[in-house]
């Protein structure tokens, strides 16, 4: 799809959530969100003790049931229905040629675990702190913003041998 | 570049040009602000009942945070056990924050009636406070219903006042000290912590 | 007037609502090409402009056509402002700048990726839950002061510039297309130096 028209049919999209539910376009809410269900169903003594969950499992509510979770649900399915068609549907580890898999899997999980604790520490990701904070002109979207792709520049230009194959590797 | 590329960068530019001559937004929120303020004054869940303060107090129950809006000297004559003196003056300002920024609590507002409770009621949720609650009928209530709890006349009694009753007069010696009966018992109630916490995200206010 | 949630529409609804958003969230990422861990490590090397693109142009339309909305008096904009604490998002945004770099996703584009096979972004998503828990298990001693300090309230960033908010927009629209254009040459730059392979896998 043109790059820009699949960017201004996002931007709809973001508009529709708005719209319909007060909602921005999401991922790491939702992902917090299975994150405290589990603990609330191994331990619901600790969920109602921990100050960060505490409150998302107040008076019995099921923080699985959310708006996030459901988004996300909907976003593995639409993820698939787009593959399906321009059949992009298999199994692969998607890296720079001259990286090796077990390489590229131990830092995926450890950019995950990264991004697991800036997402909660920075009320957000890409999309529900950057794209949908400025989607209201809010100004933590464009601090994130500004900071995720500012510090990203440098890291990457730090890192570019994951990336890049230049002379030296 | 693509034609069809062109098109919409070209909506955009027009679009964002068209928005220059738009008024700031925060001119004209205020709206629905006072809709939504409205409609959370008149919600029964705004009121906590005296039994529910007097049984959390007996039960030391640590959830709860009762604030005293009433101005010093009346604090220092009588107050419910627990309780702290915040007044409208002060309310706002940054010591207090702890208390009234938390979310783990139930923060219980009382006066002698309800009205200068409600009125620092209103103050809090004007300011992004919420989940605040007011002790319905305040002191005076307290009075009449805890510490000098009247038995209901015999022919309206039904198995539910009659508890209530029961529990009242059993509040009464909690708190009077007058009489200790079996089951309750005089603690100290504690003091409470107090934990930083910030409130969830609330839409609407007073502008 | 919107958003119609929670006055119009009941919270059943507005879940399926959430799900059918999601369908087609997932489904443009996917057909952007955001499953695609290259061309998002692209945005930051130039040899692919495709998610630049996408990401500022779906900001764009957001923005313009929600300010023209809440002007029309469809949608009240401020009842759905994020509240802006400076330190804690400044903190985690660099830490998601490395993240990014590092795992070579971001968690949306993550979730569709593994959806739709991406073995990296599974792992990614083992990471990101590691990474959650690991939180939630030590909040209290490190995150918790850290996480609300910086408070500035709903701030909007017109109002903290000192700048109208449709000047803002456009000026932001133009700065965008000339970036759009220099990705575009960035991009061309790099093609050369490509080889045949690669381009097939990003499918520039």
């Amino acid at each position: 799809m043109n790059a820009y028209i699949g960017g201004f049919l996002l931007g709809l999209l973001i508009i529709a959530a708005y719209y319909f539910s007060g909602e921005g376009l999401g991922s790491s809410g939702g992902f917090r969100d299975v994150a405290i269900t589990t603990i609330n169903a191994v331990s619901p003594e600790y969920a109602q003790s921990n100050a960060y969950t505490a409150n998302r499992v107040a008076d019995g509510a099921n923080p699985i049931h959310t708006w996030l979770v459901y988004e996300l649900l909907g976003v593995i399915f639409g993820a698939i229905i787009s593959a399906a068609i321009f059949g992009r549907l298999k199994f692969k580890i998607g890296k720079a040629p001259h990286i090796t898999n077990r390489k590229r899997l131990y830092l995926a999980v450890l950019g995950g675990i990264l991004w697991g604790i800036g997402t909660q520490l920075g009320r957000g990701c890409t999309s529900g702190l950057v794209l949908s904070g400025m989607a209201v002109n809010s100004l933590s979207g464009y601090i994130g913003l500004a900071t995720i792709f500012g510090f990203g520049f440098i890291f990457a230009y730090i890192f570019k041998k994951l990336w890049i194959k230049t002379k030296n590797n | 570049m693509k034609r069809r590329e062109i098109l919409i960068l070209l909506l955009l530019l027009i679009g964002a040009f068209i928005t220059i001559f738009f008024p700031n937004i925060k001119s004209q929120e205020n709206v629905i602000g006072e809709k939504e303020l409205l409609s959370e004054v008149n919600k029964a869940g705004r009121y906590a009942s005296t039994d529910e303060i007097a049984n959390a107090i007996i039960n030391n129950d640590p959830s709860y945070i009762l604030i005293d809006v009433r101005d010093v000297k009346q604090f220092k004559s009588y107050t419910i056990d627990g309780a702290v003196n915040i007044n409208l003056d002060n309310i706002m300002d940054d010591k207090y924050k702890d208390y009234l920024n938390t979310e783990a609590y139930t923060v219980v507002l009382f006066s002698n009636g309800s009205s200068k409770a409600d009125q620092v009621w209103l103050r809090l949720r004007c300011t992004d406070h919420k989940g605040i609650r007011v002790m319905k009928g305040g002191l005076n209530e307290w009075y009449k219903t805890i510490i000098n709890p009247q038995k209901p006349i015999d022919n309206e009694m039904t198995a539910e006042k009659e508890k209530q009753y029961l529990f009242r007069k059993q509040a009464s010696y909690y708190f009077t000290g007058t009489q200790v009966s079996s089951g309750v018992t005089k603690k100290k109630s504690s003091s409470k912590p107090i934990v930083k916490r910030k409130k969830k995200e609330v839409s609407g206010g007073c502008g | 007037m919107g958003p119609l949630y929670p006055d119009f529409i009941n919270p059943e609804l507005n879940l399926l609502i959430g799900f059918l958003i999601g369908i087609g969230f997932g489904f443009l990422l996917e057909a952007s090409g955001f499953t695609n861990t290259r061309k998002l490590a692209g945005i930051f090397y130039g040899y692919d402009a495709t998610v630049i693109k996408v990401f500022f142009t779906a900001a764009l339309t957001a923005m313009i056509g929600l300010f023209i909305l809440h002007y029309l008096g469809w949608i009240d904009i401020t009842a759905t402002m994020p509240t802006t604490f400076w330190i804690p998002t400044l903190i985690g945004g660099a830490i998601m700048g490395l993240g990014f770099i590092i795992g070579g996703f971001c968690p949306g584009t993550s979730l569709s990726a593994a959806a739709t096979g991406k073995i990296d972004a599974m792992a990614f998503i083992v990471g990101v839950m590691i990474g959650i828990f690991g939180f939630i298990f030590t909040f209290k001693d490190i995150w918790e002061n850290l996480r609300n300090s910086g408070k500035l309230g709903k701030v909007d960033i017109t109002e903290w510039i000192g700048i109208k908010e449709g000047l803002f927009i456009f000026l932001f629209t133009v700065i965008a297309v000339i970036t759009f254009i220099g990705f575009q040459k960035w991009q061309d730059h790099w093609k050369k130096k490509l080889s045949q392979d690669d381009i097939n896998d990003l499918g520039i």
